[in-house]
């Protein structure tokens, strides 16, 4: 506590207005800014590491016939109330404003929640007596099944060895695809309905 | 449920059994008691529960520079005068819209 307070008085005082611009890092917008950095290629490292081990994409020669859609890494640094850094934050996503409609996706609308729903489960619950109880998904896309063929360009940087020009089989909905909330919604009704 | 956000309600004994079920099929973080869910805030206590969207309302009130207004039991004018149109700009109709909800 003693800690936290004396940090906000560091961040405070105006003379030290230096220590406050190095405190507040900007987020690199490219894979050249970021790989400069140790925290940015350990988070890097774990998420491709996350993906290959849950089998989300497989590293397959580039199709002929399909078209590949770009790929991107992207960053974020989260930071505590305090403005001290909490987590450096990276996703690998698909550029999938790049993809064609009618061939690798279909339909891309999915349901949501409205505040009625929630007001009659709360009122549902107060008169059984019952408690609400909420829980978060992690991932949730990445459980999501897609049926089409979809292709994207192998992480810059993370591109395997004497297969450079390969590129990846999306086997699950991934960030950033059109269909991912779509398939993800999917997914749960099903589990749900059973 | 919300995009990755749940809600379950049952009878106590079944709500963890019901859980279980879940995190066995998806990687699933256990939020507990229902309290913050899309903006709406919720206290449950034994044989009652609070609704508030204050952290909404502050959001609002912040949006449209009006953090320092006086809160008022009946949000409206009770002596209303007309204005006359010369006497006053007209606001911005969609920023007005998003004000009002």
């Amino acid at each position: 506590m003693g800690q936290h307070k004396d940090h906000l008085e560091k961040v405070r005082d105006p003379r030290n207005i230096l220590g406050m611009l190095q405190l507040i890092k900007a987020d690199p917008s490219t894979f050249e800014e970021a790989v400069e950095h140790r925290e940015w290629k350990d988070a890097m490292n774990e998420e491709y590491q996350c993906i290959i081990k849950n089998g989300i994409l497989e590293i397959v020669p580039r199709p002929q016939d399909k078209s590949v859609v770009n790929s991107k890494w992207i960053y974020k640094i989260k930071h505590e109330v305090d403005g001290s850094i909490d987590k450096y934050k990276e996703r690998f996503v698909a550029r999938g404003f790049s993809q064609l409609e009618g061939i690798e996706y279909e339909e891309t609308f999915a349901p949501t929640t409205r505040y009625t729903t929630i007001r009659s489960l709360v009122s549902l619950a107060a008169s059984m007596g019952w408690n609400i109880h909420q829980m978060h998904l992690k991932t949730a896309f990445l459980n999501g099944t897609i049926d089409e063929e979809v292709y994207i360009e192998q992480p810059l940087g993370f591109e395997v060895q004497d297969r450079k020009a390969y590129v990846c089989r999306l086997k699950k909905a991934f960030y950033g695809l059109k269909q991912a909330p779509r398939a993800w919604y999917a997914r749960m009704d099903a589990y749900l309905q059973e | 449920m919300y995009v990755d956000d749940l809600l379950l309600t049952w009878i106590e004994g079944q709500i963890e059994e019901c859980k279980k079920q879940l995190a066995t099929k998806f990687d699933m973080k256990d939020l507990g008691l229902m309290h913050y869910y899309l903006g709406l805030e919720v206290w449950q206590g034994p044989n009652e529960v609070y609704l508030g969207q204050g952290k909404h309302v502050i959001e609002i009130l912040k949006k449209f520079d009006m953090m320092d207004c006086e809160p008022m039991t009946t949000p409206m004018i009770t002596n209303l005068k007309r204005l006359r149109s010369s006497e006053s700009s007209p606001m911005d109709p969609s920023r007005y819209r998003q004000l009002i909800g």
